[in-house]
Parts: C-alpha cells; sequence; structure tokens
C-alpha cells in the first residue's frame, strides 16, 4: 500500500488530441479517491496512465516511492478492475483469480489461501469451481474485485465498476467496495462519470472536464465551495441553479436582482467574500443549491425575518412530490448561465436538456428548481413563497466561470514533500 | 360512508375471433408440406450427387476381381457381390502398403497441423492485438502473398529445397507449415481481433508478457478457428498430391495420394476393384475427422463468416 502522486501528467494521443492536461494529484496511503466528470473528460485515460496501460506523454507518476512512467504494467504492481469485468471466460472462477499468483509463481497452498480468502471476503466462496459466463453481473462484478485483491497490490485502480449493474445492486456494491477498501486499507483511484457515486465513495473527489483538473476535495468541500461553474453545476442533484444576477448596493444593502427577484446578500457572506465588493453593480453568476431554498411557511426563522435569507415569490410551473421532499419547478425573468461549461453539462444529460438550456436562454427565463419539505403546499400553477439561504448562495464570475472567492476554501489535498499541488492548479487562481 | 365512484362504463367492442374454416386450414399445413417436400428434393438431389459415386466405387469395390467394373449403364448400388474381404486385401496388397502409407500421410499432415497452428497463431497475434509500426502496410504484404499462386513457386522451391539437400526426405512437406500460411494468418487474425481488448489489457495488469497472454488467454480462446485450420490442413494435405510427387523417391515414404496415384497408373497389374477400396479407406479419415469435430467446425466457420 501506498501513496500515489501525479505530477504534471499530460497524455496526447498521435494524432494530437489532448486527452489529459497536467493533472497534478495527491493520492494518500490507504485513501479512496474518486476522479469523475463527464464522459470523455480524460479520467479513464489518467487511470490508465496510472496502471501502464497508456504511456504518459508528460510529467512523473509515482507509485510509492518508485517513479513509474517507464515500468510495464507488470512491474508497477497494482491492480485494476475493468468495467466489463474482463474476466478470463475459459477459466474458472478460481483460475480467474489465482492466474496473476501462478503468473508471479506464488507457492500452490500460499495461493490456495490467498484465493479463498479473497472468496471469503467477497462471499463468493460457493462459486469458485463455476465459469464467468455462469455467474450474475454482481457475481462476475465480485470475481474481479476479487482477482485484484488476491494479489494485495500497492493500489486498486477501478475504471466504472458498477456501470454495468442495475440500480439496486449498484448501490449495495457502491457500499460493498467501501467496506473491503476501508477492511484492506488499500490506496484506490475510482473513476466514474456517476457524481451520486463520486460523493458517496470518494474520501477525496477529484473533478475533471477536458482533461483538465478542475477541483480536488473531499465531498463536501466540492458541494459546499465549487471553484467554478462547472464544478457547481456538475456536483449535486438536482444541478444547483446557476442565473446571471446584477449585484447592487442600495440604503437596505447589499442584494443580487433577477428580474424582480431581490436577494440581500447577508454582511457574513460579504466578509466572507471580499472580492465580490468589486462586482457591485456589475453581473454574477448566482448559483443556488435547490435545497438552499425552502417553503417560507416551515423555513426556521423565515417567518420573523431573523433569518439570512430572503423571502421571495414564485409561480410554480410544475412540481414532483418525492414522496420525502417536494421538488418545485418555476422560472424567473433572469437569464440562465449560458456558458460553455454549462452548455456541455446540459448536453451530457441528453440533448433533451441542452433544447431546454438554449430556450431559456434565449427567452432571457431561466427555470429554477427548489427542493422543499415535503408538508410543503404549494403545488403546479400555484403562487408560493420561497425562502432562499443566502448564506449558502454561490457567486462566479460570468466570463471566466470561476468562483469569486477571497474566501476560505480549503486547499485541501495540500501536496505534501513531492510538492505536487492537489487542487492547487485551480486554486492558483483564486488565491488573488 | 364513502362511497367509490366507478369511472362510467364506455363501450368496448366485443372481441371476435375468426375460426378459420376447414378448408382454409387444409389449404395451409397443405402448402406447409409442399414447400417441405420440395426443400427435401432440392436437398436429396444435392447428396445424390455427392454420393452417387462414392456408391458406385463402393459396388465396384464389392465385386470380385474378375466381375466388369465399368459397365454400361453404371451400376450405383451393390449388385449381388458382397466381397467385403476386397478391403482387407487392398490393405495387404503387395503393390499397395496401405497401412506404411497411412501412417506416413498422418506423420505429414500432423507435422503440418503443428507447423500451421503455432506459426500462424504466433503472427496473427501481434497483427490482431498488439500496437507496432508498419503493422499495417505488414500485414498487406502478407495478404498479398495470397495472390501468387503455388504453381508459380514450383519450380524455385523445387531448387531450393533440392540445394539444401532436402529431396527425398519430408522436410520440404513440413518445413514450409513452420513458416506460416497467409490465409490462416487472415483467419485467425480476424477471430483474435473479436476478441475483448480489455483481456489483454487485464491480463498485462495481472503480470502477465506478451506471451503469455499469447498463451494464457488469446490461444484458448481461439480455439474454434484454430480447428477451422486444422481441419482445412488436415484435407489439404491428405490429399496433396504434387508436394509428395515433387519430392518423394522412395515407395517407403509415399503418401496415401502418390500411392494410389501409383495403383491407378499400373492398374494393368493392379485389380481396379481393391483399387477402388483402397480409394473407400483412403476417404475414411478425413471422414472422421469431419464427424468427431463437426458441431465445433461450423461453430468456428459461423463465427468467422467462412463459408467451407
Amino acid at each position: 500500500m501506498s501513496q500515489i502522486v501525479l505530477e504534471d501528467v499530460a497524455k496526447t494521443f498521435p494524432d494530437g488530441t489532448v486527452a489529459v492536461n497536467d493533472i497534478s494529484l495527491v493520492i494518500p496511503d490507504g485513501k479512496l479517491m474518486v476522479l469523475v466528470g463527464p464522459s470523455g473528460c480524460g479520467k479513464t485515460t489518467v487511470l490508465r496512465m496510472i496502471a501502464g496501460l497508456e504511456q504518459a506523454t508528460g510529467g512523473r507518476i509515482v507509485v510509492g516511492d518508485r517513479v513509474v512512467n517507464e515500468l510495464t504494467p507488470r512491474e508497477r504492481d497494482v491492480a485494476m478492475v475493468f468495467q466489463n469485468y474482463a474476466l478470463y471466460p475459459h477459466m474458472s472462477v478460481y483460475q480467474n483469480i489465482a492466474l496473476s499468483l501462478k503468473i508471479r509463481h506464488v507457492p500452490r497452498e500460499e495461493m490456495n489461501r490467498r484465493v479463498v480468502e479473497a472468496a471469503r471476503i467477497l462471499g463468493i466462496e460457493d462459486l469458485l469451481k463455476r465459469r464467468p459466463r455462469e455467474l450474475s453481473g454482481g457475481q462476475r462484478q465480485r470475481v474481479a474485485m476479487g482477482r485484484a485483491i488476491v494479489r494485495h497490490p500497492q493500489a486498486f485502480l477501478m475504471d466504472e465498476p458498477l456501470s454495468n449493474l442495475d440500480a439496486k445492486l449498484r448501490v449495495q456494491m457502491r457500499s460493498e467496495i467501501s467496506r473491503i477498501q476501508r477492511e484492506l486499507g488499500v490506496t484506490t483511484i475510482y473513476v466514474t462519470h456517476d457524481q451520486t457515486e463520486a460523493m458517496t465513495l470518494g474520501h477525496q473527489v477529484a473533478v475533471i472536464q477536458k482533461g483538465v483538473l478542475q477541483q480536488v476535495g473531499s465531498p463536501q468541500e466540492l458541494y459546499r465551495h465549487p471553484r467554478n461553474t462547472f464544478v457547481a453545476g456538475f456536483i449535486g442533484s438536482p444541478a444547483m441553479n446557476l442565473v446571471e444576477a446584477s449585484l447592487i448596493r442600495d440604503d437596505r444593502g447589499t442584494a443580487v436582482l433577477m428580474g424582480e427577484h431581490r436577494l440581500a446578500i447577508p454582511d457574513e457572506v460579504l466578509t466572507a467574500r471580499p472580492a465580490l465588493q468589486g462586482y457591485v453593480g456589475r453581473k454574477v453568476a448566482l448559483g443556488i443549491r435547490p435545497e438552499d431554498m425552502e417553503d417560507s411557511e416551515l423555513a426556521l426563522g423565515a417567518a420573523d425575518g431573523a433569518g439570512a435569507g430572503s423571502i421571495t415569490h414564485v409561480t410554480v410551473t410544475h412540481h414532483e412530490d418525492m414522496g420525502s421532499e417536494l421538488l418545485l419547478y418555476f422560472d424567473i425573468e433572469a437569464p440562465p448561465v449560458f456558458t460553455q461549461d454549462i452548455q456541455g453539462l446540459a448536453a451530457e444529460q441528453g440533448e433533451d436538456a441542452l433544447r431546454s438550456l438554449e430556450e431559456q436562454a434565449r427567452k432571457q427565463r431561466a427555470n429554477v428548481v427548489a427542493r422543499v419539505s415535503a408538508r410543503s403546499r404549494a403545488r403546479t400553477d400555484q403562487q408560493a413563497a420561497l425562502y432562499v439561504d443566502m448564506r449558502n448562495a454561490h457567486f462566479f464570475d460570468l466570463t471566466t466561470g470561476e468562483a469569486i472567492a477571497g474566501d476560505t476554501i480549503a486547499i485541501a489535498n495540500a501536496a505534501p514533500a513531492t510538492g505536487a499541488a492537489t487542487g492547487a492548479s485551480t486554486g492558483k487562481r483564486h488565491s488573488d | 360512508m364513502t362511497t367509490i365512484r366507478q369511472a362510467p362504463e364506455t363501450e368496448v367492442p366485443p372481441l371476435v375471433i375468426v375460426a378459420p374454416s376447414r378448408r382454409q386450414v387444409f389449404a395451409r399445413r397443405g402448402l406447409a408440406i409442399f414447400k417441405e417436400l420440395c426443400w427435401y428434393l432440392v436437398v436429396l438431389t444435392v447428396c445424390a450427387f455427392i454420393l452417387l459415386p462414392v456408391g458406385w466405387m463402393l459396388t465396384a469395390a464389392l465385386k470380385p476381381d474378375l466381375a466388369p467394373i465399368y459397365t454400361f449403364t453404371p451400376q450405383w448400388f451393390p449388385t449381388h457381390y458382397w466381397h467385403w474381404n476386397n478391403f482387407y486385401r487392398a490393405m495387404v496388397y503387395p503393390l499397395f502398403p496401405f497401412l506404411r502409407y497411412t501412417i506416413n500421410t498422418l506423420f505429414v499432415v500432423f507435422a503440418n497441423i503443428i507447423g500451421i497452428l503455432i506459426s500462424c497463431s504466433l503472427v496473427a497475434y501481434p497483427f490482431a492485438r498488439m500496437r507496432f509500426r508498419f503493422r499495417e502496410p505488414l500485414f498487406y504484404l502478407l495478404i498479398i502473398t495470397m495472390l501468387v499462386p503455388w504453381q508459380a513457386l514450383i519450380v524455385p522451391q523445387f531448387f531450393f529445397f533440392y540445394h539444401l539437400g532436402w529431396y527425398g526426405t519430408y522436410l520440404p512437406l513440413i518445413i514450409p507449415s513452420f513458416g506460416g500460411n497467409a490465409f490462416f494468418i487472415f483467419l485467425i487474425r480476424q477471430y483474435m481481433r473479436s476478441i475483448p481488448k480489455e483481456l489483454d489489457e487485464a491480463a498485462r495488469v495481472d503480470g502477465m508478457s506478451y506471451f503469455q497472454i499469447y498463451w494464457r488467454i488469446i490461444l484458448p480462446l481461439s480455439i474454434p478457428v484454430l480447428t477451422v485450420c486444422a481441419v482445412f490442413t488436415f484435407i489439404w494435405n491428405w490429399n496433396n498430391l504434387l508436394g509428395p510427387l515433387l519430392y518423394l523417391n522412395n515407395n517407403n515414404q509415399f503418401t496415401i495420394a502418390i500411392g494410389l496415384a501409383n495403383m491407378f497408373q499400373n492398374s494393368a497389374n493392379a485389380k481396379t476393384n481393391l483399387l477402388l477400396a483402397a480409394n473407400l479407406l483412403s476417404m475414411i479419415p478425413p471422414a472422421i475427422v469431419f464427424l468427431a469435430i463437426q458441431k465445433r467446425l461450423i461453430g468456428g466457420i459461423a463465427t468467422l463468416g467462412l463459408k467451407g
């Protein structure tokens, strides 16, 4: 088990495509790092470069205390779990798990003991004689894990290992992977495009877009302090509402204006984000998470105005009753943030989502979603008074998409002795 | 008390199932039988084309030495002669050491199969699974060699082997197979390309060398295509007349194909019924091979999209 360090790792394919652009990351010993991003963002390439299946065209990859760039996969001593499991179809489960040990000439008894132990950890002891084709998806997944576990490698690399499973099994296997990783304490890099998976599994999450590392941090850090509109829009479900708003200061204080909606910005927010003062009189991208809005009747501190939020009145165009909560959709007289990042995110969700965003931008009316208590009586076509908790509001520069900060975003995962600046690749730009 | 309001009943048109009349049923069944009959007729005709000459051979082979063989009209099915003994006689006929020829042929055939399977799979593997410079041009070059007819190579090849001192040995018949065969390399490469590449990658991460991946993963998964190649090699070499005729000069080394040809050329001395019995006997091993691996062969050919 060992720490993995990526220093300015890059990959340019022979046809000139830049898949990975100077990524620096530190995965501490025994931790699980999730690489997340939309499909084609280069996260799998990063994983394959660590495994040695792709040659990095720039930077250094350090596993433990060795620079592994020039080593073969065999010499790197890392185990990989593939998306389609890649089980050898002509071998039994036992042979599949034992093969890597056999190659390394591990004595028979030791091999047997380790295979049985791996099978016990995964609960597949009774499947050892079967062939992969006789197994269900979940069982195959376990065998693939077994093949990685049995080697006692320095690190596990997992490439979307749950994407071929149905939703229920995926949740189950997710906690299983988390448990096994905790039990074994092996440094793990887990690639997924599913942000829920990333948030629930990772000690640390690295968000990648178009080969560029956007932000690294704990799931909470990414959720609470996204560095740019891409991370803001990518992390969280439903996604953060991102709307163009004017920042004004009048006799009632500093506030954002979106059409007729005026949301006052509490002083604590202004103190935490001194750079915001420079944006007064200009337009900013305002980000509000659906869960930071609540039916004003049910919001604590809303009724007497003692809370740090504002109340705004909207007409619900559509509601979804989720049982435990209520999603209220409404339009506001302000354009949605329409940067390339946001368009890319919408395109990722499907053509309809992209078309809807384009429509909103054209009409200059953003569609906003609020996640309120199931006890709320707000319904489709009704007026609703929403309490917006502005303490959790996010502000981004409209042109760069970067968070307007000067705040205290913890630079998590800071580089140790090796000097690889995790998160600092984007952090640099915020520090001023 | 709450009352449950039912939705007003809407009129649903009654579902009418019209049963076909007896006549229609008969007509349909008759048509199906007719189609099947036609199909069988076609199959039987094709079978007849293949089997009638064999029937004629069997008929002649079962005749006594002095009975006329080349009759008009030809006798397709065994007549009143049932001399099964002729098969035994053919095997021990002094002019035709059948057992010796069979052993020689089997030796050449199996040596060729081993050569073809080793060389072609070894060459096809990097073409199918590895990335290297000039891979595609090299492969096309290989394919182009398929365009050179074998006959064009006979003379230079003969001189080549002759000067190596291989004339009169089995080496010219066996060694070339260890140099590969463009057609089989092409077949095996196509098949190997269909194996998911993640298997190689998993194996590489598991710590295998390229040769270990070939030996432990790719080769076992390529058994269907290797079977096809083995069967083709078997049949080609079993029936190969020209090669042995060129390079072998000793009766003890002859293969069945030359043996039969010699016997036919000397048919003034040989007995035709025994010649035909020997011919029939020589057909048995390929037939057994075919029957034994018929399922696997058809599977392999189907996967390759290859018509036999």
